[in-house]
């Protein structure tokens, strides 16, 4: 609750989490995945050519490879999902995809993001059903006088055949998937589908 | 007034002996998939939602109209000035904290509270300068709810405050308590005092800035949204 730019060392992180799988001996779909994105998200914030801009719609691209958006979209709604008319369900995913990206990505600032001196890696823990708990700290930069702001970010990957993804971001103990899922299914329980989709597209059209 | 104080905090104190605070463990989500990745139903800790509800509405129109266009203001100030300020605010918590820090038996605590109060009082300009975190002596932020929590209470139920926001029965029951034993209340007139909770508020409310935006004017659903964040954070904080 401190300070939300800690949203912003999350995407960080979010982009780098599973490169920190990788270093657990993580499966190889896992490692080159996380390899890429590890060299493009550190490239993407030394980058000294791109204009913010640009950077912002590379971190777009990124995070919706890194994240999966559908799956976290899907167990936000809970059980509204399942009863879900066939006809929303699309229109929900996408929408739900540019809201998620845009909640993290909005919070990039170039400023911000060289302020970032380390991720530590505290554990990485295999957990059932191919889920993988990666707990780590954010460094940032101190001013000189004063020790940088350190942040417990903690995320959960998942590993599928083919790819590693992450299913959920914990910055200092709130969890992205919980307070979704608390979220949209109170919004989907008095609204219904429709609701979200229209609250989502409101808020996209707010900015 | 004194015995009406003495009264309050009397209750206060009864609430919780009599188990007020505490409640059963949350019960997960149904489904697996939920219960694994920690899906909590926060509904079953927020017992006084329709009276959260109506206060929470209070403080959105209340942030709305009065503190987010102050703030905005406010954090124009220059960073130097605007820390300067959250020091001399955390500053003149450490008497509170050195109290705490003794009710818990932790004289680490109580000795650090002091060292920090003394240093930044004199070498750091009446609190403006942190200057005691440079020698290690780092803010704690201690009062009568950890206290509390020292002793086993739980954490009881949610409940929003009038401006202040979230809270538990154990935060607010230890803000009660903070507010009688503070050593600054003791010699700080009337005026006086509402200038530091004018000042305080403006602070918390630019300390948060990032945060409050998110969850009041960010979020599809701010009081759940909040409700959530601010209960996982405190069982974050637990551990």
């Amino acid at each position: 609750m401190k300070n939300a730019k800690t949203l912003l060392f999350a995407l960080a992180l979010t982009l780098t989490a599973p490169a920190l799988a990788n270093a657990a001996a993580a499966p190889s779909a896992c490692q080159t995945f996380s390899t890429t994105m590890t060299t493009r998200i550190v490239s993407i914030f030394h980058n000294t050519k791109e204009t913010p801009m640009e950077k912002r719609t590379d971190l777009t691209k990124l995070f919706q490879q890194a994240v999966d958006t559908n799956w976290i979209g899907k167990f936000a709604l809970g059980p509204y999902w399942r009863t879900a008319p066939q006809q929303e369900r699309q229109p929900y995913l996408s929408t739900f995809q540019d809201y998620l990206t845009y909640i993290y990505v909005s919070k990039f600032h170039a400023d911000d993001a060289a302020k970032i001196k380390d991720i530590k890696l505290l554990s990485i823990v295999p957990q059932s059903g191919n889920r993988i708990y990666v707990k780590s700290v954010i460094e940032r930069q101190g001013d000189g006088k004063n020790p940088g702001e350190n942040t417990q970010v903690d995320y959960i990957l998942k590993q599928s055949p083919h790819q590693c993804q992450v299913h959920d971001i914990k910055i200092a103990g709130v969890s992205l998937l919980v307070t979704l899922r608390s979220e949209f299914s109170a919004l989907a329980s008095s609204a219904g589908i429709k609701g979200v989709i229209k609250q989502m597209r409101n808020r996209l059209a707010s900015d | 007034m004194h015995k009406t104080r003495r009264l309050l905090f009397i209750v206060l104190i009864g609430a919780i002996l009599l188990g007020g605070l505490s409640r059963p463990g949350l019960a997960l989500a149904q489904d697996d998939d939920a219960a694994a990745y920690g899906v909590q139903d926060f509904d079953k800790r927020d017992p006084f939602k329709p009276v959260n509800k109506a206060i929470f509405s209070f403080n959105l129109a209340t942030d709305k109209l009065i503190l987010r266009p102050i703030e905005h203001q406010y954090s124009k100030l220059p960073h130097p000035v605007r820390n300067g300020v959250n020091n001399f605010l955390q500053n003149l918590t450490e008497p509170l904290a050195f109290v705490n820090g003794v009710l818990q038996l932790k004289p680490h605590v109580a000795m650090t509270a002091a060292g920090r109060f003394f240093i930044n009082t004199t070498i750091g300009f009446l609190g403006f300068n942190d200057y005691a975190k440079t020698q290690g002596l780092a803010y704690q932020d201690e009062g009568f709810s950890k206290t509390l929590k020292r002793y086993g209470a739980g954490e009881g139920d949610y409940v929003v405050l009038p401006v202040i926001g979230p809270s538990t029965v154990r935060g607010t029951v230890g803000m009660v308590a903070d507010y009688f034993m503070d050593p600054v209340g003791w010699i700080t007139t009337t005026p006086e005092d509402i200038a530091l909770a004018t000042t305080k508020t403006v602070n918390d409310r630019d300390q948060n800035d990032d945060a409050i935006d998110e969850l009041y004017y960010q979020s599809i659903a701010p009081y759940v949204m909040t409700r959530a964040a601010y209960l996982q954070h405190q069982a974050f904080n637990k551990n």
